[in-house]
């Protein structure tokens, strides 16, 4: 649904752009090129505003180099938000009451993370690959297992399978083995969802490029996600002044009160 | 319509927090309490970070409890001395409270004893005021004869400091206006909550002021405490959302004078067992999040503990 919505007329002119232009360069030019992708995204820069209920994304690429029919190329898209340490608890029946306890600190924790492939990851490269690359979530699990300090690497797991799950469930990490559509031999699309909930700051969309379980290119765009307006002003006063912020915060709070007695009271 | 909120960092719905503001508003006139005890939970359950929740409810409790004050004002029915005092502990208690509040953010657990002391305040403060009104009811539906009034005296006479109280028509020490005080400070910063359904049955039951002076202090003094802790959770957690706070306003206010209305046409000891029922009903919600196994055991928070 979301995606015939928001299917903006810029994205429709970049891909009719890929359209046109790739069979007239590959009538005109020989067909030796180097094994790659090009990419473009439908917005570089995403603003939240007062009314953001989240964003949808397009990527759009073309795959370049030799295609035959047996070794079809796949294509994996790993976007990543901003890094924060996080701290992970787990809650313990004590006394009757589930309490948070055994805090573990989680290095460099992506606040955001989506993976897209054109078919099912373990199809297109081998696990220890893409252990090595970081793509998906059982690598993202392994990476972030080595970023807890903790003794036990059983435990170091379940927290970070954890971290996985709890993101997962705020819509913030995403996969999908379908979310990459290849149209035709060298196009492909890939949507990346952004929910309201998703943290401000630069954003990388990773295009990987797979033949025969090997990696052949890769391409990274940024993406830049900021508040804007409104929602800037606010955010950068709470932070900048916060004395004069929480002074205006209760000057509004009285004036509010006193308008609405003022005008109940003449009605 | 959806809002993205700055603070918060969520989208939500403007009529369905607008509806929110003005539901709680209205109980809040109707009762003469600040609302908190049942607008923090409900900011929860809608998906806002608990701290917003509840800076940011402390920060709507100004709105709605500042025309509350001033009709309770008109009428006469604040008692200045008395909420100085109220005031002074008040102060205190809210500085004690943001720190402890940042302290348990570090230590993650924060939600733990919010939960906990909203079980065990509105548990027992729920539970008294129910069978109070509930008692009253019956002995006047009765009519059994025993309606002598208990004596002015209780316990928290005993202490020294004695002041006379003009307008309340006591003669009472200065100690336990202070030390409720500091109670209720503490609670608007760790709850979220204007303090009135401690404030209200402490000064009913324990130091006997006449209901009408107990609602409009409390209103005076919660105006000035929930200020105090918007702007301290403002300067040390900028958990204050301006955004929604004002949505939550508009609804307040409006619900408010409606409910004022209505509290006229009931009587004080129906208001008081149907406050009772609430009460108790959010303290028991409370409770059984704490007791049943949740469907997942770990949880996340930023390194400073911003949510």
């Amino acid at each position: 649904m979301g995606f015939f919505l928001s299917f903006t007329d810029r994205g429709f002119a970049v891909l009719r752009c890929f359209m046109v232009v790739f069979p007239v360069l590959f009538t005109f030019t020989t067909p030796v090129l180097a094994d790659g992708v090009i990419t473009d995204l439908t917005a570089d820069r995403v603003p939240i505003e007062w009314n953001f209920t989240g964003a949808n994304i397009f990527l759009f690429g073309a795959i370049e180099g030799e295609i035959s029919e047996d070794s079809k190329p796949d294509v994996i898209v790993v976007v990543r938000g901003p890094s924060e340490a996080l701290i992970a608890r787990k809650k313990e029946r004590i006394a009757g009451v589930w309490v948070n306890t055994n805090p573990r600190l989680v290095d460099d924790v992506p606040l955001y993370y989506s993976v897209a492939s054109s078919r099912p990851l373990l199809d297109i490269a081998p696990a220890s690959l893409l252990d090595q690359l970081g793509i998906g979530f059982d690598a993202l699990v392994a990476q972030l297992s080595r970023r807890i300090k903790v003794e036990d690497s059983v435990a170091a797991e379940r927290y970070s399978e954890a971290v996985v799950r709890l993101m997962e469930r705020q819509g913030l990490y995403k996969s999908g083995a379908a979310g990459v559509k290849i149209v035709g031999d060298r196009l492909f699309q890939v949507n990346i969802a952004l929910e309201a909930n998703v943290p401000s700051g630069i954003f990388y969309a990773d295009v990987y490029l797979f033949r025969g379980g090997k990696l052949l290119g890769r391409r990274i765009t940024r993406l830049t996600i900021t508040k804007t307006g409104f929602e800037r002003f606010v955010y950068e006063s709470a932070y900048d002044y916060p004395l004069l912020y929480g002074l205006v915060a209760v000057l509004l709070a009285v004036i509010c009160g006193l308008l609405a007695s003022a005008m109940f009271r003449k009605s | 319509m959806q809002i993205y909120l700055p603070i918060a960092e969520i989208s939500v719905n403007l009529f369905a927090i607008l509806a929110m503001g003005g539901a709680v508003g209205f109980l809040s006139g109707m009762f003469g309490v600040g609302g908190g005890f049942l607008m923090t939970p409900l900011l929860i359950f809608t998906g806002i970070p608990p701290t917003v929740a509840v800076a940011t409810g402390a920060n709507q409790i100004v709105a709605s409890s500042v025309s509350g004050a001033l009709a309770q004002w008109r009428r006469g029915n604040v008692d200045i001395k008395l909420g100085t005092l109220l005031l002074i502990g008040g102060i205190v208690g809210a500085v004690l409270g943001v720190q402890l509040m940042t302290w348990l953010r570090q230590m993650g657990q924060v939600d733990l004893v919010i939960q906990l002391a909203y079980v065990t305040f509105l548990g027992v403060i729920g539970g008294l005021m129910l069978v109070e009104s509930l008692n009253a009811i019956r002995r006047q539906r009765y009519g059994s004869g025993s309606r002598a009034r208990k004596s002015r005296h209780s316990w928290v006479h005993g202490f020294p400091l004695k002041l006379r109280f003009h307008h309340s028509k006591l003669y009472m020490s200065a100690i336990p206006p202070v030390v409720l005080g500091v109670m209720i400070g503490l609670l608007v910063a760790i709850m979220g909550v204007g303090g009135g359904f401690i404030s209200v049955p402490a000064m009913i039951y324990l130091l006997r002021i006449p209901t009408n002076i107990v609602l409009g202090t409390s209103l005076f003094q919660i105006v000035f405490v929930t200020a105090l802790v918007t702007v301290l959770h403002a300067t040390s957690n900028q958990t204050v959302d301006i955004l929604l706070a004002l949505m939550l306003m508009i609804g307040g206010v409006v619900g408010a004078q409606f409910g004022v209305r209505a509290g006229q046409h009931l009587r004080g000891e129906h208001m008081r067992a149907l406050l009772g029922f609430m009460v108790l009903a959010v303290c028991v919600r409370m409770a059984i999040d704490l007791i049943i196994k949740p469907d997942e055991v770990y949880s996340l928070s930023p390194l400073m503990g911003a949510g």
